[in-house]
């Protein structure tokens, strides 16, 4: 403890009447002094629980605007209260003045829009696939498909047959983008809940097509479609996440901020489609340190192998979201890590996992 | 405060519609945080600072930026501590990123309980002080009353009436574990 301004004055006759001229110097002092902004915030808890209850809202707007009307001694009470309490005067003076047309224009309520799309500049992107020469070649497989195909499904049927006796898949983490198809006893359908193959398997040239096979055709937009329902219902279910952590950060806006914002958190999973250009990840602070210094704390994004790894210094206020942009070119598909750490130590406060969809 | 009951949603709904008594509720629940931020220094600002964060509410939900009650509790306390940050920087002729250390106090001022369980115990124990001290508490906290009404309510002279209210603040903050020197 180096200052003892606080101790030095009578710290109870500022905090009751910070008004007074005399009290300028450290009204300009503690908000810039560790010690005695500490002294001043428990001094004010102090006087915030000795503090006289106020009126209820709905007994203020009633002494308003039908004071008569209420009962002789309720009326009284606020009376005396409102005489001495600056707070239920400026209240009553709003309400005076109240202008609901002065609400900011566009102010109607609406029903919450639609989760937007996790994935923008669709028709962009739909332009650059079919002007992309592989469209041509998957046209030309389409369309000679009836005719090679009776020759490929023995050795088809055969490959898989191989592959089923030897792999099975990883078991997920319980509780974590659990699907309908993923629950037990229901089926697995083929492909949808299949994770990528071990990488032995994958190395090997000659199983592989046999996974891009085994799917009927008409199977693969069913694929798509619910792998793409997946990704919306995690978005959606994360969404009132999103909206209490996005809502405060009024003071975020700066570069790239068209980015989409993925909100995590720390026990679920969040499945994204990969972005055109980069996403905005934002991740709060446990509530147990809501004060961590802004420096102090670093996001950090790995991915599932812990191989690549981006770190961002957060330099925002203390108890506000962590954010960290990340460009599109580092997000392969995959799984990955948010972690929020402090200084030096290795332990993260809070980790959170997304998972990014082709 | 209702925070935790209150349907927020709802009312800014009505307050939109143009229901009076929605102002004040909504009012009632910027200037709970704008007391725990000791934004009594600039009282003068708070008319201004409300209707900052009302605006910045009922935009904010009819853009579908807020959509659950209780997103919008704590939306309206962010925005409120970073309008006051803003205002009070302002004040101080600091710069908009400067870090001050009474953003930590904020921060954990906002943090705490909505109702400290302590409070109910403090009026206990202002039961345990000496009958001038607990006359004092109760004339400037009970009552409201100012240091010269008070020490004409006692008949204590005004200099005695505020050590007695000192020495009876410094045995409660005691009580409420905080050191005093």
């Amino acid at each position: 403890m180096a200052c003892r301004k606080a101790f030095d004055l009578d710290l109870v006759a500022c905090l009751l009447d910070a008004d007074r001229p005399e009290w300028t110097d450290f009204r300009d002092h503690y908000p810039r002094c560790a010690d005695c902004s500490a002294e001043v915030r428990t001094w004010t808890e102090l006087q915030a629980s000795l503090a006289p209850p106020h009126p209820s809202a709905d007994d203020l707007y009633q002494f308003e605007v039908d004071g008569p009307g209420m009962r002789l001694e309720v009326r009284q009470t606020i009376l005396a209260h409102v005489t001495k309490c600056r707070s239920c005067r400026d209240e009553l003076r709003a309400l005076r003045t109240f202008d609901s047309a002065a609400l900011p224009a566009s102010a109607t309520v609406s029903p919450a829009p639609p989760v937007p799309e996790p994935r923008r500049r669709r028709w962009p992107s739909l332009r650059g696939l079919l002007l992309h020469p592989a469209f041509a070649y998957g046209i030309a497989l389409a369309v000679a498909y009836p005719t090679i195909a009776p020759r490929l499904r023995p050795i088809v049927v055969e490959q898989v047959k191989a592959l089923e006796g030897r792999w099975e898949p990883p078991p997920r983490p319980a509780g974590v983008g659990t699907t309908e198809s993923q629950r037990p006893g229901a089926a697995t359908p083929p492909l949808a809940a299949a994770p990528p193959p071990p990488t032995a398997l994958r190395d090997a040239p000659a199983e592989e097509p046999a996974f891009g096979l085994r799917a009927d055709a008409d199977e693969r937009p069913a694929l798509l479609a619910r792998r793409k329902e997946e990704a919306e219902a995690d978005l959606s279910a994360a969404a009132p996440m999103v909206k209490s952590a996005d809502a405060p950060e009024e003071r975020t806006a700066g570069a790239n901020d068209d980015w989409p914002v993925v909100v995590l958190t720390a026990n679920r999973e969040v499945a994204v489609y990969r972005p055109v250009e980069g996403l905005m990840l934002r991740l709060a602070p446990p509530r147990s340190l809501p004060a961590m210094p802004a420096g102090l704390a670093w996001m950090r994004v790995r991915d599932a192998a812990g191989r690549r790894e981006l770190r961002e210094q957060q330099m925002g206020n203390p108890g506000s979201n962590a954010e960290m942009r990340i460009p599109t070119s580092w997000l392969e598909p995959g799984s990955y890590r948010a972690e929020l750490v402090l200084g030096d130590d290795t332990r993260p406060v809070v980790t959170a996992r997304f998972r990014i969809e082709p | 405060m209702s925070e935790p009951t209150t349907d927020w949603m709802r009312v800014v709904e009505r307050l939109v519609s143009g229901d009076r008594l929605a102002f004040v509720q909504l009012g009632r629940l910027v200037t709970g945080y704008l007391v725990k931020l000791r934004a009594y220094d600039f009282r003068e600002d708070w008319d201004d600072l409300r209707q900052e964060v009302v605006a910045a509410v009922v935009a904010n939900v009819g853009a579908g930026r807020v959509r659950d009650s209780a997103a919008l509790a704590a939306y309206v306390r962010v925005v409120t501590r970073n309008k006051f940050v803003d205002r009070l920087k302002q004040h101080l002729r600091c710069r908009a990123d400067e870090h001050l250390p009474w953003d930590d106090e904020t921060a954990r001022a906002m943090a705490a309980d909505e109702v400290d369980p302590r409070a109910h115990d403090l009026w206990h124990a202002v039961g345990d002080l000496p009958p001038d001290e607990q006359r004092v508490i109760d004339q400037v906290y009970r009552q409201g009353k100012t240091y010269e009404e008070a020490s004409a309510a006692t008949g204590l002279p005004l200099g005695t009436m505020k050590r007695r209210l000192r020495t009876a603040l410094m045995a409660l903050r005691l009580r409420l574990g905080g050191a005093v020197r």
